[in-house]
């Protein structure tokens, strides 16, 4: 018995001494990457094709899958990467504003993030709950983390594809985002009309540039809006994305068009 | 004549050292640290808003929302998805606190740090947006707790009930931890020599300026910090594996970790993520070290 469980144990030891090295350097070694279904995640795989060797290739995905489940199974997927390679300039927070109608008159409810300063020079907050909530939200505002109006003179078609791109990723969480708030709405204003639209925003407040103190303008950019109020259609998706080039909100096909 | 207590697995020879026994008292203070922030992880960033906002009905969870995480070909899992969304997560956290409290007292931890691993990967996989790095760090601490011997000293249910001390124990947990660690560090380090912002030396002064994940404003803080902060960081993060096999610098190295992790903490909006990394410290304590030495030195 004793000896059964002194082999169980040092294959397990063994398990981890040869999974957690290679877990963080096989992300050097590019290999194919499935297609990515889903919520938005983060990976730090190299994607590509380490050789033209097919036994070799097929070796390392081989492996890489083994190492992929196992880090699922355990929950000790390898991603060090803290503030890296990049960290954006600016700081994003989601606003999400609540449209209401009654008879002739639209209300407009606005729901900014508990985490953003009133005073954004002198400000303090102690560890809490809030934590939670504020990775939740910096996932939805990321995508404009490095959104300037030069970077968007650059490259527009590729900012216009992007914002695209996440709202259809993040369709369910940003639904579910919508839901709660319309939730809270109900409850902080018993028998209100249901909401007609909900649009979420991104606040982006740049930091000051090195050595000063002074912060450019800030600048709030829609970024998806859901309408309760009209019939689901199979052929597009239910949040709306912000058209940075028309500046207004379109459908998304459900069936995402082939890239040229 | 001291004998090491609890399963000493079974290494190939080249291996033996990973298994060298330590002080129980080590891996004992490591269980009370990981029972004490699971406790905390689950009542301050968990139970003020789990049900109704995190988890269950309409939430940001959903359900559903986090689906194509448990397709195939992943094999990620949650005990939520086969609990009532009503109040599966209620139950679990309840439960979550009583492995948390029986880890920290010693009573039957292999069974609490299954349990707790359990649910800390099914809270994790259900809302994934929630959580950072440091909860894959809590999976993997819980993880070797399950086969780690932890109860040999400081616990309410102590075994084995006598011995002569000091009472020994396999050190693996402790040796599979500072892999981790020195790994997390360098992999860290790695991918921020990428970013032409740490060379720059500017990162620190937006990580500071940022007003998301900064918790305190910190207009008085001249740029030349930051920028000794950002090299200091880069180099000690690059550099840890080689610290640690330097007699010298390795314990240095190790207190510029804590003092890191203690302050971020406070600082950075990254939940428990620090609280779990010290963690990795806590068999790294030098408990009855002397004794350790002499009675290993007697058994040679």
């Amino acid at each position: 018995m004793a000896n059964w469980r002194a082999r169980a144990l040092g294959l397990f030891v063994l398990l981890q001494l040869v999974y957690l090295p290679l877990a963080n350097f096989i992300q050097f070694v590019p290999r194919p990457m499935p297609e990515a279904t889903g919520e938005f995640d983060m990976h730090m795989q190299r994607e590509g094709t380490t050789t033209s060797i097919v036994p070799i290739q097929n070796a390392i995905n081989a492996v890489s899958d083994v190492i992929d489940r196992y880090g699922e199974l355990t929950g000790q997927a390898q991603a060090w990467s803290l503030f890296a390679p990049d960290f954006p300039k600016q700081s994003v927070f989601p606003v999400l504003e609540v449209y209401q109608a009654e008879g002739f008159v639209t209300t407009q409810t606005t729901y900014g993030s508990k985490l953003r300063p009133k005073d954004l020079n002198h400000y303090f907050r102690w560890p809490s709950p809030l934590s939670r909530f504020a990775s939740y939200d910096y996932l939805h505002a990321v995508i404009y983390a490095n959104f300037t109006p030069e970077s968007y003179a650059e490259h527009p078609r590729e900012w216009r594809q992007a914002v695209f791109d996440r709202v259809r990723q993040q369709q369910k969480s940003i639904m579910a985002s919508f839901q709660l708030t319309a939730k809270f709405q109900r409850e902080v204003a018993p028998g209100s009309p249901p909401p007609t639209s909900l649009v979420l925003s991104i606040e982006i407040i740049p930091s000051p540039p090195p050595g000063s103190n002074e912060r450019p303008a800030s600048r709030v950019v829609p970024l998806a809006r859901w309408q309760p109020g009209v019939a689901d259609d199979p052929a597009w998706l239910p949040i709306e994305a912000w058209d940075l080039e028309t500046r207004q909100f379109v459908r998304l096909p459900r069936e995402p068009e082939p890239r040229p | 004549m001291t004998t090491v207590v609890g399963t000493v697995p079974r290494l190939p020879g080249f291996l033996q050292w990973v298994a060298a026994p330590i002080a129980a008292e080590r891996l004992a203070a490591w269980r009370i640290g990981v029972g004490l922030v699971l406790l905390l992880d689950a009542i301050l960033f968990y139970c003020p808003m789990l049900r109704g906002q995190l988890y269950g009905p309409t939430s940001l969870e959903g359900p559903g929302v986090f689906a194509e995480r448990f397709a195939a070909p992943h094999w990620n899992w949650s005990l939520l998805n086969w609990l009532p969304v009503e109040w599966g997560a209620t139950v679990l956290v309840s439960v979550w606190i009583v492995c948390a409290s029986l880890l920290l007292i010693g009573w039957r931890p292999n069974v609490a740090a299954a349990v707790a691993w359990a649910i800390s990967l099914s809270f994790y996989n259900s809302n994934f947006y929630l959580h950072n790095s440091g909860d894959r760090l809590r999976h993997f601490v819980l993880l070797l707790l399950i086969f780690a011997k932890t109860d040999a000293a400081w616990a309410w249910r102590r075994r084995p009930r006598e011995g002569a001390w000091p009472v020994l124990v396999s050190g693996w947990p402790m040796r599979v931890m500072l892999l981790q660690m020195a790994l997390m560090y360098l992999m860290n380090g790695v991918y921020k020599l990428q970013g032409r912002i740490w060379w720059e030396g500017s990162v620190m002064w937006y990580v500071n300026h940022d007003l998301a994940w900064a918790r305190w404003s910190s207009t008085w803080m001249p740029y030349w910090v930051t920028a000794a902060l950002t090299w200091f960081a880069l180099v000690w993060e690059v550099g840890f594996p080689v610290w640690l096999t330097l007699p010298r610098l390795r314990t240095i190295a190790l207190l510029i970790g804590v003092a890191f992790h203690v302050f971020t903490f406070f600082h950075l909006e990254i939940a428990a993520f620090p609280l779990w990394a010290l963690c990795l410290y806590l068999p790294l304590l030098p408990i009855r070290e002397a004794a350790t030495r002499r009675v290993s030195g007697e058994e040679r």
